[in-house]
């Protein structure tokens, strides 16, 4: 597969600092297109606040300032020119806590297509339909397309957020510690959506569970106190960690 | 608890929870002193409230019929016979006009403070804010008098008329709506907001189809609280509109003026004549009557937005 090996993302000599607080240092990585990275890390060492530098979610952060560059398909997010909202368009999110939004199940899917100016019911109505089967769960919502999406259970409403993420058609997904409130079932389920996925987007997952980003992973990086430690194809990065620091992490020694 | 003397029993190694059975007494007398400390606490509180409308109906229950409502006050001193459709009206007007300026403002200020603005610029208007809530409403008087009534301020020139008194209740009712919207949307969880904008929403669009959404409750209160605040009002309506027996006649200057249930009671019980002091309590119950209509009404707006914004 050429494809594989295009780089669609790549981060040069980021650095961000909240007020006097340097969070990120000079990080390099990049990312593959149709690859999933997953970014590690003890909790407070900056891999969200990484992954929020990626599709400019700092930047309503009061206090924030960012040096270095995003290049996203070989263009610099933080250019003055680029259009914030074509830019989100083009990277779905998933966080933490499932956060639909209180409107039904369809509204939350539709909401990414409203919001640009796409206003043909039918075009809606198929595509909502489509993104709720990719996300695995048309099946167990169809009959209730119109319920609050707060009668869903936790692990559908994280994968009503994947289905409202994909919406828009992006060809990036980040994901924050997307599994973090589920219980194992309902992680699992997302996790085999994840490694689907690979086929139409570039994902990159933050997390710290070990055991479930070596399940899906294709490239990983260990972050400790704002620093990159180490990032390689996933092969090399859970069998023969280059640093002893990542050693120590994926052996669970923080 | 018997599961923990169980395992206490059965295995020698654990330490033996020591339970201290004086203790568990005195925490369950504090939980009663603080019960009743709630209680009392209520009743005391509540006590004018029951007070108030008992008296109010004990005396002015004769009044309360459909024509006391639906006629306008006639006879000598003005009231002793009729009603007081005059204050009804003149209340529907008022709470009209003072919306018509506070809940646009209201809204809109609360939801800069709470979504665009900057954090220290926020936090000296929201200072700004706290502090018109405690204006004494006789200087609103003052300030809509020399704004609206008269000439010098901005021109308006709206003499003593609805339009000058309702204005001025609106500065009234602007901060409270500011006050319940900013704390109605700084308690709608962050995920929704940062959820929509990471879509590619713009601020608007976040704020218009998911934030507004889920405020709405407090929105309304902060609407339901300004007007019931507004309508127990006189001090302001002393400077702008005073009092019409009748109907408005014209839409500024003496013409515009309208009735007041609030200055109406006022004006009542200081006419001495017993029919007017009755009549003023029988006032009163329609007023808390009308109060509560009006709370079932907004709830009910506020039920039917939420539906037909979903």
């Amino acid at each position: 597969m050429a494809e594989q090996n295009e780089i669609k993302a790549e981060v040069k000599n980021l650095n961000f600092y909240y007020g006097n607080y340097h969070l990120l240092k000079d990080i390099n990585l990049y990312f593959k297109k149709n690859s999933v990275c997953t970014l590690l890390g003890p909790s407070g060492c900056g891999k969200s606040t990484f992954l929020r530098t990626l599709n400019r979610m700092n930047d309503y952060t009061e206090g924030a300032k960012l040096t270095g560059e995003v290049l996203i398909d070989g263009k610099n997010i933080y250019k003055k020119s680029v259009d914030v909202v074509e830019l989100r368009r083009n990277i779905g999110m998933v966080f933490q806590n499932p956060n639909p939004f209180p409107k039904s199940v369809f509204d939350n899917v539709a909401f990414g297509l409203k919001i640009h100016g796409i206003k043909n019911r039918e075009f809606i109505t198929e595509r909502v339909e489509k993104c709720l089967k990719y996300a695995g769960l048309y099946d167990e919502v169809k009959d209730n397309l119109h319920k609050p999406a707060f009668s869903l259970s936790g692990g559908q409403q994280q994968r009503l957020c994947i289905a409202r993420a994909i919406a828009t058609n992006p060809s990036i997904l980040l994901m924050d510690e997307p599994t973090a409130y589920l219980d194992p079932a309902s992680a699992s389920i997302i996790l085999d959506l994840i490694t689907t996925f690979k086929k139409y987007y570039t994902i990159i997952i933050v997390s710290h569970n070990i055991q479930q980003a070596g399940r899906i992973s294709d490239y990983s990086g260990f972050f400790l106190d704002g620093e990159l430690i180490e990032f390689d194809e996933a092969g090399n990065f859970f069998t023969r960690p280059k640093d002893k620091r990542t050693e120590n992490f994926i052996t669970s020694r923080y | 608890m018997t599961e923990l003397a169980n395992i206490e029993k059965n295995d020698g190694s654990m330490p033996v929870f020591p339970v201290d059975r004086g203790y568990i007494k005195r925490k369950k007398f504090y939980n009663n002193i603080a019960v009743f400390f709630a209680v009392t606490a209520f009743v005391i509180g509540s006590f004018p409230v029951f007070h108030i409308i008992y008296e109010a109906v004990a005396v002015g229950h004769k009044y309360l019929n459909w024509r006391f409502i639906s006629t306008l006050p006639t006879g000598f001193p003005i009231g002793a016979s009729g009603g007081i459709l005059n204050a009804i009206t003149g209340d529907v007007y008022l709470i009209i006009i003072a919306s018509i300026l506070a809940v646009p403002i209201g809204i809109g200020t609360g939801l800069y403070l709470s979504l665009f603005g900057k954090k220290r610029t926020n936090s000296v208007l929201r200072l700004l804010n706290e502090l018109m809530i405690g204006i004494p409403s006789v200087v609103w008087g003052i300030v809509g008098f020399y704004v609206f009534s008269t000439n010098a301020g901005l021109g308006f020139h709206f003499g003593f008329s609805a339009l000058a008194g309702g204005f001025t209740l609106g500065f009234i009712m602007t901060p409270i709506i500011t006050l319940l919207t900013e704390q109605a949307v700084s308690q709608i969880p962050a995920g929704y907001i940062e959820g929509a904008l990471a879509m590619g929403a713009t601020k608007w669009q976040a704020t218009k189809s998911v934030i507004i959404k889920a405020a709405l409750g407090g929105i309304f209160t902060g609407i339901l609280l300004g007007i019931m605040n507004i309508v127990g009002q006189t001090a302001p309506l002393l400077f702008t509109n005073y009092y019409n027996t009748g109907m408005p006649t014209g839409v500024t200057g003496p013409g515009g003026a309208v009735g007041d249930m609030a200055m109406l009671i006022f004006i009542y019980i200081h006419e001495p004549s017993r029919i007017l002091h009755i009549k003023a309590e029988a006032a009163s119950v329609v007023l808390l009557l009308f109060i509560f209509v009006l709370d079932l009404g907004l709830r009910l707006i506020s039920y039917l937005t939420k539906r037909f914004l979903s």
